[in-house]
């Protein structure tokens, strides 16, 4: 028996097919949790993934008359976002809940090197806050890309100021936002 | 610096509730008002939670990047904010605080009946002895004055008070009642998301999980619906509530519905009890009908609404009162939203001919973002008729009701549960009686054992 990590309900992993697929997933989320992350079925906007039919999007179009033209190539998507996955990815930035983002893993993975496995991809994350970073202790972002065990490259980094801040506190680590923007500028 | 003594003291916090900067907290650290305790420890091979005292599989490892360390973090009380293994529980060591000692705390005017005067003093006397005592009292007693004297006493004292109770809507709807009660001691209300977050009044009002924030804090605790989930069934909440006791502490627990243990300990006397069976408007609760529906089950699937009901419903004493229809699920509540606007119209706009019509029907559960809101319309008389899960079992009043469950013998109905939504109706002097209706499909255990409960308090009553 194990504990749901969604739940936090005691279930019995069941028999079945999917845990040959998703054993990861599977050992960690009872099954009403499991079944309430909903994949994305369709190929969607070969652009962005939107769900509304299978050619190039409307939102997509005025992105191409904008001046940002062009620098989207491709947007993959794997869950859709609903209330359940809203609460779930809450918890797992916002309250800091570390493991939840563990059930992502494999198919994060699996998603990542179906459109991307040419190795002229770099995998780059979106940096938080040093403020946010003493709070969490982790980066979900970061975490993602790590799933992907793919090259990784930090070139939006902020690393640098968030670790001078950690170490400008001699007591402790988090902080509040107030002290915390004092420690930032005292070093 | 001066620290404030009432802001720290009684509580296990974490750097960041802390609202020092390093250097003041280093100097608060160096003169010993504070000291660094551990959040997590070690014993017989097992770690636990300093706070919420969980275990494994509530410890789980986060690849932290603050101390760039894998190490353990507790998710059991993580609501309460994250308590990871690299971090501390700053305590306060430094000076005790100076709670007020009140000379006339109270400005409660009413007048105690007979029966509540007399649980009015034990709750007294037992706050002044910091002995335990149970409060075994009837759906619409009115505990809350009974408890008044009892905390006048102990605010003369200087002491330090917390009542817990689970729900925060309750929270909310004590808060006014108690500024108004005791106008000059500093009460605050902390439930999630409330504007109140510091915890330094001298009297706390507080849902159960909040008492995670305090350690040795009070003088008396008052837990109210023991009972009720989820104080009942989380044992995390029972380690938060002893630990926010002080060494020496008064303990009040109140209920309506006491469950099998209670009952035990009350015929085992190990545990000192008062019971109040009369409600505070001296009239007997209401006994519940049952109507049995065949083919209800069925009807509720397709949602739709059994004749029984709409009978019921056109056939009340009073037509004007408001209505609670409870209903086993959020699912079947959803479901049978859209007939109830069709066919519950016509009673909704005989008990609020003046309204619109479009409002006058509502659903609310316990992830429903605007229940405080539908519940406050109720309340204001702009709603004439809610469906409702369990989540309105207790705790809320409303003046004048007439109360319905559909699928009574539904497992969410327990005995508890059946006594709670009946005492719902017949809570105000003016209109000190309600109907009270089980529709079901063959009768429950519960079902039974409610109404005998209920007749049991009438009797009781009866008999003082
Ligand atoms: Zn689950
Ligand atoms: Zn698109
Ligand atoms: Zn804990
Ligand atoms: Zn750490």
């Amino acid at each position: 028996m194990n504990l749901c990590i969604g739940c936090g309900e005691a279930y019995t992993s069941r028999p079945s097919w999917s845990i040959f697929f998703w054993p990861e997933r599977i050992s960690l989320l009872c099954r009403d949790c499991e079944e309430s992350f909903h994949r994305l079925k369709e190929p969607g906007c070969p652009s962005c993934m939107k769900q509304t039919g299978s050619s190039i999007c409307s939102d997509c179009l005025e992105w191409e008359k904008s001046s940002y033209q062009g620098v989207l190539e491709k947007n993959v998507s794997l869950y859709s976002y609903e209330p359940f996955m809203q609460d779930y990815i809450a918890r797992w930035k916002y309250r800091g809940d570390y493991i939840l983002g563990k059930v992502f893993e494999a198919e994060f993975r699996k998603l990542y090197y179906q459109h991307f496995q040419d190795s002229k991809y770099e995998v780059v994350s979106i940096p938080i806050s040093a403020e946010r970073m003493v709070e969490r202790g982790f980066n979900q972002a970061g975490e993602l890309a790590a799933f992907t065990r793919a090259k990784r490259k930090d070139v939006l980094g902020r690393k640098k100021a968030w670790r001078k801040a950690i170490q400008a506190q001699t007591i402790a680590q988090a902080d509040c936002r107030k002290s915390f923007s004092f420690a930032i500028r005292a070093a | 610096m001066e620290l404030d003594p009432k802001r720290y003291a009684g509580k296990r916090l974490l750097r960041r509730e802390i609202p020092l900067s390093t250097n003041v907290l280093r100097e608060a650290l160096q003169h010993q008002h504070f000291k660094q305790i551990p959040t997590l420890r070690k014993e017989k091979n097992s770690m636990y939670c300093n706070r919420c005292n969980a275990t494994q599989p509530h410890l789980q490892n986060i690849d932290c990047q603050i101390c760039d360390r894998t190490h353990l973090y507790c998710r059991n009380c993580i609501q309460m904010g994250r308590v990871s293994s690299c971090e501390s529980f700053y305590e306060w060591s430094g000076p005790e605080p100076d709670w007020h000692i009140h000379a006339k705390p109270c400005a409660w005017e009413g007048e105690l009946t007979r029966h509540q005067q007399i649980a009015a003093d034990t709750i007294d006397q037992t706050m002044k002895q910091n002995g335990k005592l149970l409060v075994h009292a009837v759906c619409g007693a009115g505990k809350t004055e009974m408890l008044f004297q009892g905390i006048t006493t102990s605010l003369r004292q200087g002491k330090r008070i917390c009542l817990a109770t689970p729900r925060a809507d309750v929270v909310r709807e004590l808060l006014p009642r108690f500024q108004q009660a005791f106008p000059n001691v500093t009460v605050q209300a902390l439930y999630g998301g409330s504007p109140d977050k510091t915890g330094d009044g001298q009297l706390i009002l507080a849902t159960t999980h909040q008492l995670l924030r305090f350690y040795q804090a009070f003088d008396v605790l008052i837990i109210d619906e023991i009972d009720a989930f989820p104080y009942h069934a989380d044992p995390m909440l029972h380690v938060a509530s002893e630990k926010a006791k002080k060494p020496t502490c008064a303990s009040i627990f109140l209920t309506a519905t006491p469950r099998q243990k209670e009952k035990r300990q009350i015929a085992a006397k190990t545990l000192p009890h008062v019971f109040v069976p009369v409600r505070f408007h001296g009239q007997p609760l209401p006994v519940p009908a049952s109507k049995l529906c065949i083919g209800l089950h069925k009807q509720l699937r397709k949602g739709s609404f059994q004749k029984g009901l709409l009978h019921w419903l056109h056939n009340r004493r009073n037509a004007t009162r408001q209505v609670l229809i409870f209903l086993p699920t959020v699912v079947l509540a959803n479901r049978l939203q859209d007939e109830a606007m069709e066919v519950l119209r016509p009673f909704a706009q005989k008990i609020l001919p003046k309204r619109e019509a479009e409002t006058l029907i509502r659903t609310v559960h316990a992830a429903d973002k605007d229940r405080e809101a539908k519940v406050q319309a109720f309340r204001n008389r702009e709603i004439a008729i809610i469906l409702t899960t369990t989540i309105l079992e207790r705790g809320v009043t409303f003046p004048s009701v007439d109360v319905a469950i559909l699928d009574a013998a539904h497992d969410v109905f327990d005995e508890a549960a059946l006594v709670q939504i009946a005492g719902r109706a017949g809570r105000s002097p003016a209109d000190p009686t309600g109907e009270v209706i089980f529709f079901h499909e063959g009768r429950s255990d519960a079902m039974d054992k409610a109404v005998r409960a209920i007749q049991d308090m009438n009797r009781r009553a009866k008999r003082l």
